[in-house]
């Protein structure tokens, strides 16, 4: 059976905007594909280039809160900030369930479809990785006052984590940094936050620490390693619970 | 009279000698209250509670948990402050843990404070001081974190009362189960006035929370609620007791947690047991899980155990076990049975039941689907059937499910053999004495299923 491929810019708009033309094209769900980003080109397959439309994303947007609910709508949202290559087919086609079935609020409770399945699964692992670097993550601060925090996340996280920390610290100047995407979350005193590019922007971030970072690092180091208790040790369990590819960029670990 | 002038250590000798006396209350949990910041200050809480950091014993670093001062006219036979020990002994100033605390806090290594402290001249006193802490924190540092305080018995109502304005949780410890365990060990201390304060709490809780009906911005009383804390080991109750008392306690004073501390023996007394297996972490283990199942899974105190059968098995959960001493309930039909029963089901915990129950009403449940689901299938095989069939042939025996279990785990001993007698698995868990020698051989295996324990 030749299928045919809609390949849509890896952004929110770019893959909603698939969803929208892959509906209007009635191809039929069964014979159409998404893709985001760059895709392997198959033989036997038709392409599509979807054209983001801010206008189209927008209706789709809406039809889903609709039907679907806020809460719903974010765990799709969710699944396309991952870096899972089948996500934006896994969407489209979660939608299509959604919509012939007549799902709401349950949506992802159709566990026993396999792109409802796999929507799930990829949500999990995303919103497990925003849980686990909303604690891991650290900031240290620049000389001018600036608290700075570098990550490396699997996934394109930083939406979830801007808006944790701007309600936490909304009188500081920070940054989180995705080192992978050269993506910058960026927050300004008393401001909300926003996301910037910075790809060929080479931004600055060597900047000196502060004089009282050595210190308060040097403090919390102290305070990690005198709460343990020694007769209680458990190397195993510790990096259980805090794997060593997190430590890389934790102060109680330099 | 301790005079607090005449401290000159170093913030870091100070922080050193605090957190060393602190770190042997368990809690650290960050959990109970979901609020967002005011955008006036630095802070917000998340209900399910946020762990930063984890130290080498595996525990999670939460909060930053430090005593006030280790001073203390107490002496309690377990306490590392005890009076009449010789240690290095300092107190900490109001600025001092408010720029720690918000330091530590703004470079996200933890997500508020847990003071506890030692006792000055008096508990009126002490708390009064930590109070001006804590009023100072919040009012002129504003800060809107997380803060856990203890509240120290007999200490005037008035200033519990005003403390637990500007708190999130309190908690008192029961410090042992039973009250002959405090006599003997806490000579200083009665289980009337531990239990006075957590009744003050209660009450305050409760009132808090019909103002808030009432008025929606009236400022609440220790809104993530109250904890405690006992030790385990230190004095001879039976498992038995005390899953009695944690029962009680959440019954009758209304507790968001009860902890378990394995005691560890930090001082040398004759009162003390000698504990040449270390603290007795598989026990406390144990006492987490069957917690959790008074808790989140419906079970009560006297059908974990009994009289006759006081002390948890060694080798199997308390679900398992529970579940292997009651084959007549299993197999059970995954498409059918109760939310309830579900969750009596090994290898199923609460969020596989929920979404088992949703799941179902739109499709019948088979095998895969259990798996997607997030049901541990190596477990709940044995007892559990989708559509009338059970995954394998199994054959519904006490023994023989036991065996599987334990190696599908992987701590299945080769053999069992006691005094040249081969035993099964249900004689095992009646000798007391295997109980401990075992303790060690399968305590590579706490920690598997932390997860489950939930410890935020
Ligand atoms: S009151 Fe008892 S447990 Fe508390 S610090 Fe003093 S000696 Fe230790």
């Amino acid at each position: 059976m030749e299928k045919t491929v809609f390949i849509c810019e890896d952004t929110l708009e770019g893959i909603f905007t698939g969803i929208y033309d892959a509906y209007a094209s009635r191809i039929g769900h069964d014979k159409c594909e998404l893709a985001a980003g760059d895709v392997p080109l198959e033989m036997f397959c038709d392409y599509i280039q979807v054209l983001p439309s801010k206008e189209k994303a927008e209706k789709v947007i809406r039809t889903l809160k609709k039907q679907f609910g806020e809460e719903r709508f974010y765990d799709l949202y969710y699944v396309l900030c991952s870096n899972r290559e089948d996500k934006a087919d896994v969407v489209y086609k979660t939608v299509v369930v959604g919509l012939s079935n007549d799902l709401h609020q349950n949506l992802l409770d159709h566990l026993s479809n396999p792109y409802v399945a796999r929507a799930f699964e990829i949500r999990r692992n995303v919103a497990n990785e925003v849980m686990h670097i909303r604690e891991f993550i650290r900031f240290q601060e620049l000389e001018n006052g600036l608290l700075l925090s570098k990550i490396t996340p699997q996934n394109n996280i930083l939406p979830f984590l801007m808006p944790h920390f701007a309600d936490r610290f909304p009188l500081e100047n920070f940054m989180i940094y995705d080192e992978n995407r050269k993506l910058a979350g960026l927050h300004q005193s008393r401001h909300n936050w926003c996301l910037a590019q910075t790809e060929g922007l080479n931004p600055k971030l060597s900047s000196s620490r502060s004089e009282q970072e050595r210190f308060y690092g040097d403090l919390f180091r102290l305070f990690c390693k005198t709460i343990a208790i020694k007769p209680r040790e458990n190397l195993n369990l510790q990096r259980q619970m805090l794997p060593l590819r997190f430590r890389n960029n934790m102060t109680e670990f330099q | 009279m301790n005079d607090l002038k005449k401290d000159s250590l170093t913030v870091f000798d100070k922080l050193r000698i605090l957190t060393d006396a602190a770190k042997y209350d368990v809690a650290c949990t960050s959990s109970g209250v979901e609020r967002k910041g005011s955008g006036e200050g630095i802070g917000n809480t998340a209900a399910a509670g946020i762990c930063h950091s984890f130290s080498a014993d595996g525990r999670c670093i939460s909060l930053l948990k430090i005593l006030f001062t280790n001073h203390c006219i107490y002496d309690c036979k377990y306490c590392i402050n005890r009076k009449s020990n010789d240690v290095e002994r300092t107190t900490f100033t109001p600025d001092e843990i408010c720029e720690l605390t918000i330091q530590f806090y703004r470079r996200n290594y933890i997500e508020g404070l847990f003071l506890s402290s030692g006792i000055i001249d008096n508990p009126t006193y002490t708390m009064e001081l930590i109070y001006l802490a804590i009023w100072k924190l919040r009012k002129e540092y504003r800060f809107e974190g997380y803060i856990h305080v203890k509240a120290i018995p007999g200490a005037d109502p008035a200033v519990i009362q005003k403390l637990g304005m500007l708190v999130d949780r309190m908690s008192v410890n029961l410090e042992l189960p039973t009250a002959e365990g405090l006599k003997s060990l806490a000579p200083n201390k009665t289980r009337q006035t531990i239990l006075k304060p957590m009744r003050q709490i209660q009450n305050g809780i409760q009132n808090s929370k019909e103002e808030l009906v009432l008025y929606k911005h009236a400022p609440q009383f220790v809104p993530a609620g109250q904890s405690t804390q006992m030790i385990i080991g230190a004095t001879p109750e039976s498992d038995y007791q005390i899953v009695s008392v944690a029962e009680s306690l959440y019954r009758k004073f209304g507790l968001k947690r009860v902890f378990y501390s394995a005691f560890v023996a930090v001082n040398e007394d004759k009162d003390l047991p000698a504990l040449p297996g270390g603290p007795p972490l598989l026990r406390e283990h144990r006492l987490y899980q069957a917690d959790f199942l008074m808790r989140f899974y419906g079970f009560k105190a006297e059908e974990l155990l009994s009289e006759d059968r006081p002390n948890f098995n060694v080798l199997l959960d308390p679900k398992c076990d529970w579940a292997l001493r009651h084959l007549e309930y299993f197999p059970m039909e995954i498409n059918k049975v109760s939310y309830e029963m579900l969750l009596r089901i090994p290898g199923i915990g609460v969020k596989s039941a929920q979404r088992i129950v949703k799941a179902r009403r739109i499709a019948n449940l088979g095998f895969e689907d259990l798996k997607k689901i997030g049901v541990v299938l190596k477990r709940a095989l044995y007892f559990i059937c989708c559509n009338g069939r059970m995954m394998y042939h199994t054959k519904m025996e006490e023994d023989y499910i036991t065996r599987n279990l334990l190696m599908a785990d992987h701590k299945a001993p080769a053999s069992l053999v006691i005094n040249g007698q081969e035993m099964t698995y249900s004689q095992l868990s009646l000798f007391d004495d295997v109980r401990f020698q075992n303790v060690n051989a399968v305590q590579h295996g706490i920690g598997n299923d932390r997860k489950w324990i939930g410890m935020g």
